[in-house]
């Protein structure tokens, strides 16, 4: 400790009073207090109400060379740390120089006023890097919960950017793998809405890093590339030059899913080491997502190729008739099963009439839809040789038994439609093994056609015997597959749909649309099962136009 | 967003009784035509569908639930103003690419009430959207496929009946945990919107013209924080009710035939009628209690009181039927109070036949 | 949801050269291949007259029926023969619309 002033007042007077105290231990005197201050390893600082130091322990000298008694308190470089507008007993953190200083002020007395000095610049690294360690998980955190969200590529690489501009840079842009001719891109800017655009593969070639970076090459350092010979379309308009340029690979399975482009603004920081890792951490999980995506959508474009044949036709109108039907998978996601119906018109100005088919494939999913869509090209390529229906189904299984899947068993309905006179049609029905055919006339009676035959495929013979049907104007015949009457469902949950029911619900369609009559009877079947889809329903409706 | 030139020129009010005369002959021909003749008057399209076709079809569904037409009559003239529609569509669109985003817009799983959806879809291609409309019915794995495949901006998913609530929430959660906003629809979520909010959805909307109106470019934000599953669920009420369905619904059945003697004298199809009134019953007190809405159930009990006054049900009936469910479901506190409320809402509608 | 009765099979065989197949529960989609797999194994031993109880079959769908078709084609191949002893009246409806009452050996 160095001199000090005569002391006044509260700090003055304690060594005093207390040793007057008899029968009380002595209380220190001024040099006790004064050495207890200076062994003190927070920095004390005492000055007087003029603000002139009166006393610095040793610890306060170390932090602030320049402090002496008997010199202004704020002189110098000290102004920041001792401000007069200190309140009273609070603690304030204040960087000076290379340290983090945590400065509490106290008063004694009027005359009097200690400042504490603690040296806080280690606590406070280790906590920053705490915060940022815990800033970065948290973002890898909501980076991987909504990547991992979505198997759409677009959106994904649209999460990417929004994520990136958020987080990482001031605007951040997503280039897709580059096709033969163009690149597409996503760029998400702070405050703008999200911009998609395209621009020729050999654009790219314009962009410090980016070419290797859709190759896949390992990412350069920010520090390499020049945001000055950044082109015009990789910022966004009015965003002004880019001060510091990051471009990395989003790393695929195998295959590189593009690459990321971050930018920040001149004046803004640049990307330091820790930011780059945290960007290429980022990047992988996005490169991950974005090319399961890509590999989700070529796989589903190829799906949806294949099953298009499998779905069923857009009926067309033939003369004097109107055509209604519904099918429903049991398989929810992609729709297909072994529930078929089609329509075969005869060729302009050819021979023969409209036939309409409906059947239903042993077994499910995939392996049933693929055996129906053979059993309908099969049915075209007979129809080129036979019209006849109640000779085209003995065909039909000869060409099943010949075929090489396991149970090749179809059941069937095929009808040729003829318009009659005055408004009638006539329906020639051969039934296989299936349902046999429902009848609604215009005052709502049902009745069953009455043919059958055998299902198809299982046995050397299949004779069927064709029955014909006369629909007056308005009524309806319909083919429909036992996933209907099959349904198990209803109040208990239990209980068997049955043909009953059918016939009852049918019969209050009459006057309908066949439109109608098909989704009416849909949406009952759909309620009896109450959510609880277990087989494939298929409805097809012929109407004598009304 | 009607083209106010257009209306003036016609005043497709004046159309409306004569389109619903049509509709309700189920003349398709008449009724296409008469849209068709107003497109080339000059009409709007949306004008058509939201002035002319949507007024309509809400009279359609009054007249039904007010029995004055009978099922195979509105079901005629829905099938009809599908066609009118379709029409309108092909004559309106076409006027190069969409040039907005993409929208996926679906009935809920079940819901098989599909023409609002359908003009919310035909009034968001005219306005530029990209639409993929995916119909009545669609199961939840069928939808979330298509949003993996086509990556839409957002989901407008409809619902016209409350006992849907359960799937059109499912759905609506599924939707979101791929990241596409969900816009809610249709008279199913509450005439305000209740359950759209309840539920979590990240819009709603009480009509098309007001749901396309919600669409803008920016579209709707993305990626909301998840909606905690609303807290009166935690009672697991819903749960078991709806798993006790099958057994209950036969009990009541049993205990209805005694509390209500006439039962005794029904034929099958009668027994098939009753039995599913108490299912209808049944799933609107699951979904009340799923929403926590005592007055969603009330009100379907009066509008039940209605349906069976019409069929000449006697009012004791109804109220029988609520008793016994009363009765069985000891063990749930809150479906009784719904009950409760529901009893009391017979014994009103009861009492209004009276007099 | 429907729960589903399990598929059960049992062999007996009470007078001599008379195997007697009992089946019971669902024959499915599911469940076809296991009946499919039991047959094949008592035709290449030396049954020759196989009898089938039906009569415990609560649902048969298009597998199961594929998977008794299955069943008399390889008694056909075999030389030998497969009877229906009992059946309910559901199956007999079924074994009516797709014909193959014509064709099963079925009690009166």
């Amino acid at each position: 400790m160095t001199t000090a002033r005569p002391a006044n007042g509260t700090a003055g007077t304690v060594g005093v009073a207390a040793g007057d105290l008899a029968g009380t231990p002595a209380a220190p005197d001024g040099r006790l207090l004064r050495a207890i201050v200076e062994a003190c390893g927070e920095g004390v600082v005492v000055c007087d109400a003029g603000g002139v130091v009166v006393m610095v322990n040793a610890a306060a000298a170390g932090l602030m060379p320049g402090l002496a008694p008997g010199r202004p308190l704020t002189s110098g470089a000290a102004g920041a740390l001792f401000r007069p507008d200190h309140p009273e007993g609070d603690s304030r953190r204040v960087d000076h120089g290379r340290r983090r200083l945590l400065v509490r002020r106290e008063s004694f007395g009027v005359a009097h006023r200690a400042w504490y000095l603690r040296d806080v610049t280690a606590e406070s690294a280790r906590t920053g890097a705490l915060l940022a360690e815990r800033h970065r998980t948290r973002f890898l955190m909501e980076a991987g919960r909504r990547l991992s969200a979505s198997l759409n590529t677009r959106r994904c690489a649209r999460v990417t950017v929004e994520l990136a501009a958020a987080s990482l840079a001031d605007t951040a842009m997503v280039v897709l793998p580059p096709g033969r001719r163009q690149a597409g891109w996503v760029r998400a800017t702070g405050g703008r809405p999200l911009q998609e655009g395209t621009v020729g593969t050999a654009a790219t070639a314009s962009v410090p890093g980016l070419a290797e970076a859709l190759a896949g090459f390992p990412p350069v350092p920010s520090r390499w590339l020049d945001p000055a010979q950044v082109p015009g379309w990789l910022l966004p308009e009015g965003f002004g030059p880019a001060g510091h340029l990051l471009v990395t690979p989003l790393p695929g399975n195998g295959v590189p899913a593009g690459a990321l482009v971050l930018a920040r603004r001149e004046g803004g920081s640049s990307f330091d080491e820790e930011g780059e890792t945290l960007v290429r951490v980022f990047a992988s999980r996005a490169g991950a997502a974005i090319s399961a995506a890509a590999l989700y959508q070529e796989q589903s474009a190829t799906n949806a190729i294949l099953t298009a044949d499998l779905m069923p036709p857009e009926l067309p109108a033939p003369a004097g008739m109107e055509l209604a039907g519904s099918l429903r998978a049991a398989q929810q996601a992609a729709l297909i099963g072994g529930d078929f119906y089609d329509v075969y018109l005869p060729e302009p100005g050819g021979p023969g009439e409209p036939l309409v088919v409906l059947g239903d494939v042993c077994g499910k999913g995939a392996r049933a839809a693929v055996l129906a869509g053979q059993v309908r090209h099969c049915l075209r390529a007979l129809l080129l040789v036979e019209r006849r229906i109640e000779r085209l189904v003995p065909l039909l299984n000869r060409a099943l038994r010949a075929c090489p899947s396991p149970n090749p068993y179809v059941t069937l309905v095929l009808g040729a439609l003829r318009a009659g006179r005055d408004g009638h049609a006539r329906v020639d029905l051969v039934v296989a093994g299936h349902p046999a055919p429902l009848i609604l006339r215009r005052d709502g009676g049902v009745s069953e056609v009455g043919a059958r035959g055998p299902l198809l495929g299982a046995l050397p013979q299949a004779p069927v015997t064709p029955v014909s049907v006369d629909l007056a104007p308005g009524e309806v015949c319909l083919l429909y597959s036992d996933g209907i009457t099959e349904a198990f469902g209803g109040p208990g949950g239990r209980e068997m749909y049955g043909a009953r029911r059918l016939k009852d619900a049918l019969a209050t369609c009459a006057g309908m649309p066949v439109a109608a009559v098909v989704e009416r009877l849909e949406q009952i079947s759909t309620d009896w099962l109450g959510g609880a889809v277990q087989d494939d329903r298929a409805l097809l409706a012929v109407q004598a136009r009304p | 967003m009607t083209a106010p030139g257009a209306s003036a020129a016609v005043d497709v009010g004046d159309e409306r009784a004569a389109y619903l005369e049509l509709i309700g002959r189920a003349d398709e021909r008449g009724a296409v035509g008469l849209v068709l003749g107003l497109l080339e008057d000059g009409v709007a399209a949306e004008t058509l569908l939201l002035e002319l076709i949507a007024p309509a079809q809400r009279r359609v569904g009054e007249l039904w639930a007010a029995n004055r037409w009978s099922v195979a009559r509105e079901h005629g003239a829905t099938a009809v103003s599908e066609r009118a529609v379709a029409a309108i569509a092909t004559r309106a669109v076409g006027e190069g690419a969409p040039a907005r985003g993409r929208i996926t817009v679906a009935c809920t799983d079940g819901e098989y009430h599909a023409l609002p959806t359908r003009l919310l879809a035909e009034v968001l291609r005219l306005r530029g959207w990209h639409v993929d409309f995916l119909g009545a019915s669609v199961p939840g794995p069928h939808l979330i496929t298509h949003l993996h495949r086509t990556g839409p901006d957002v989901v407008a998913l409809g619902c016209a009946l409350a006992t849907r609530l359960p799937r059109a929430h499912a759905t609506l959660t599924a939707c979101q945990a791929v990241g596409v906003p969900v816009l809610a629809g249709g008279s199913g979520f509450g005439g305000d919107g209740r359950f759209a909010r309840l539920l979590g959805a990240d819009a709603w909307a009480p009509t098309a013209d007001a749901a396309a109106d919600l669409l803008t470019d920016e579209g709707l934000s993305v990626f909301p924080s998840p909606a905690e599953a609303p807290a009166h669920l935690s009672d697991e009420e819903y749960t078991h009710l709806t798993r006790r369905r099958g057994d209950l619904l036969p009990r009541a059945m049993t205990a209805l035939t005694r509390a209500y003697p006439p039962m005794a004298s029904y034929d099958a199809r009668r027994l098939d009628a009753t039995a599913e009134d108490l299912g209808h019953l049944l799933d609107f007190l699951s979904s009340a209690l799923y929403v926590d809405d005592t007055g969603l159930f009330a009100d379907f009990v009066g509008w039940t009181a209605g349906v069976l006054r019409a069929r000449r049900v006697p009012a004791g009936a109804l109220e029988a039927g609520l008793r016994v469910f009363h009765d069985e479901l000891r063990d749930f506190p809150r479906a009784r109070r719904i009950l409760t409320r529901g009893i009391g809402a017979a014994r009103d509608a009861g009492a209004d036949w009276e007099t | 949801m429907l729960e589903k009765t399990p598929f059960r099979t049992e062999v007996r065989s009470t007078v001599p050269g008379i195997t007697l197949l009992v089946l019971s529960g669902d024959l499915d989609y599911d469940t076809a291949s296991e009946l499919s797999t039991l047959a094949e194994g008592l035709f290449s031993g030396d049954v020759r007259h196989l009898e089938l109880d039906l009569s415990g079959l609560d649902f048969v769908d298009s597998s199961g029926v594929a998977a008794l078709i299955n069943v008399y084609n390889a008694a056909r191949d075999r030389d030998a023969a497969m009877r229906i002893v009992a059946l309910t009246s559901y199956l007999r409806h079924m074994f009516r619309v797709t014909a193959l009452d014509q064709v099963f050996d079925l009690p009166a």
